[in-house]
């Protein structure tokens, strides 16, 4: 199973990478915002999107938007990681249909469950 | 009239004329005074604006800078603490360690005690008596073999322990990424202030203030950061009641999930609806969260 770690912060796709490592995930494609993460999707097979929000070029919110409007990714588990915690955000991350939403700071432990939790409910 | 009086007017009248003469000659620097400060009331008035408007988003600069001073501070303490608890239970790995390979040297000598006796066996000079003598021996140094086993667990124990340290750490240093989102959004805000200061001091055309304006630009520009970050300007919020936080957005993920299988309505359509009636500057509560989704059933 391929993941596509995306954020700005160097420091963050780190921690987030160092984390899916403990779980045994090895196969990590990472990009720095959202062009750059569509790009990655179309020349990499990924399997799982976990993505910041406030990132330059293009927004993690707008990534999902583009994801969901393709027809080859449209079913595609996405998992919003970010420091924006304020209802209008939530709302909006359900609007464009993100699988699940994470508060910074968190717990790898979280970031386990949350994509447990993504692969079980795709599994049904 | 004598002589000297009318000299005295004709004088007078000669003064008088001077004074009409400077009058008409002072008039039009009047008149162009009184333009000039007609003109220029509007700019101070911009001008006071701007820096009462510039001066109330000081505060706020410093009030966000101090927050990613606390926050790193907290982070950096925390941090240390962990690592010191690190270095106790390394300390305490070490020893058990230690014991572990005293416990390996007694299994060494019990196979060594127990192998003399198969051997006794084999070639035919074993004899009850070894076997008594070699008894007690063999019982004391099985206790070690048999601590070994609590001793794996301890250790097995300390390295768990050891792992969730680690998570500890890696769950503050994510206040690298939140800090640095505030420090972007004071380096935006200080950039609106430049650029707004500038454009006043840009509007004189006297030369001495383009000159001003010149210097300005040249030494108080701010400067870029290492990278272009996008940024959340509460980013430190987030550090504040992050699990309440994270639990009432589970929540409400959980609710959307059970809503989007259980109807055959437009999702998209629903929560755009539902959502026209909430605050969109509140916290999450679970009462919002139920009648975002009551609206929706």
């Amino acid at each position: 199973m391929k993941f596509l770690v995306v954020d700005d912060s160097p420091t963050m796709r780190r921690i987030v990478i160092n984390a899916l490592k403990s779980f045994g995930i090895e196969d990590i494609v990472e990009a720095e915002d959202g062009q750059d993460a569509l790009s990655k999707l179309q020349t990499h097979k990924i399997d799982f999107v976990i993505t910041d929000w406030n990132m330059p070029n293009m927004s993690g919110l707008d990534l999902t938007k583009a994801i969901r409007a393709s027809e080859q990714w449209k079913n595609l588990p996405i998992l919003m990681v970010t420091t924006r915690g304020l209802k209008e955000d939530i709302i909006q991350a359900l609007q464009a249909k993100v699988n699940n939403y994470i508060v910074k700071p968190f717990t790898p432990q979280v970031l386990k469950e949350k994509i447990t939790a993504i692969l079980k409910a795709g599994e049904k | 009239m004598k002589d000297m009086d009318i000299k005295g007017l004709i004088k007078k009248a000669e003064e008088l004329r001077a004074l009409f003469i400077l009058g008409q000659r002072v008039v039009p620097f009047l008149e162009e005074l009184f333009a000039f400060v007609g003109e220029i009331q509007p700019l101070l008035e911009e001008i006071n604006t701007s820096i009462q408007e510039n001066l109330s988003k000081m505060p706020n600069l410093s009030k966000q800078l101090s927050k990613v001073t606390e926050a790193t501070e907290l982070a950096t303490n925390e941090i240390l603490d962990i690592v010191d608890g690190v270095f106790y239970k390394l300390d305490i790995l070490s020893s058990t360690l230690k014991e572990f390979e005293s416990s390996q040297l007694g299994l060494k000598d019990f196979f060594e005690d127990f192998n003399k006796l198969v051997g006794k066996f084999n070639n035919g000079s074993f004899s009850i008596d070894d076997l008594k003598l070699n008894l007690s021996s063999l019982q004391a140094k099985s206790k070690d073999i048999l601590s070994v086993e609590t001793k794996i667990n301890s250790m097995k124990e300390m390295i768990d322990n050891i792992r969730n340290d680690s998570s500890s750490i890696m769950l503050a240093l994510q206040v690298q990424d939140i800090t640095s989102q505030q420090i972007a959004a004071v380096n935006h805000l200080l950039n609106t202030v430049q650029t707004r200061l500038n454009s006043l001091i840009s509007k004189f055309q006297s030369g001495d203030i383009t000159k001003v304006a010149t210097v300005q630009e040249q030494t108080t520009n701010v400067t870029e950061l290492h990278r272009v970050i996008a940024f959340d300007p509460d980013a430190v919020e987030s550090l504040i009641d992050n699990a309440a936080r994270q639990d009432e957005i589970d929540k409400l993920f959980e609710q959307q999930t059970i809503e989007d299988t259980s109807s055959s309505k437009e999702p998209d359509n629903k929560t755009a609806q539902s959502t026209e009636t909430l605050d969109s500057e509140e916290k999450i509560s679970q009462d919002d969260i139920d009648k975002l989704f009551n609206q929706n059933s």
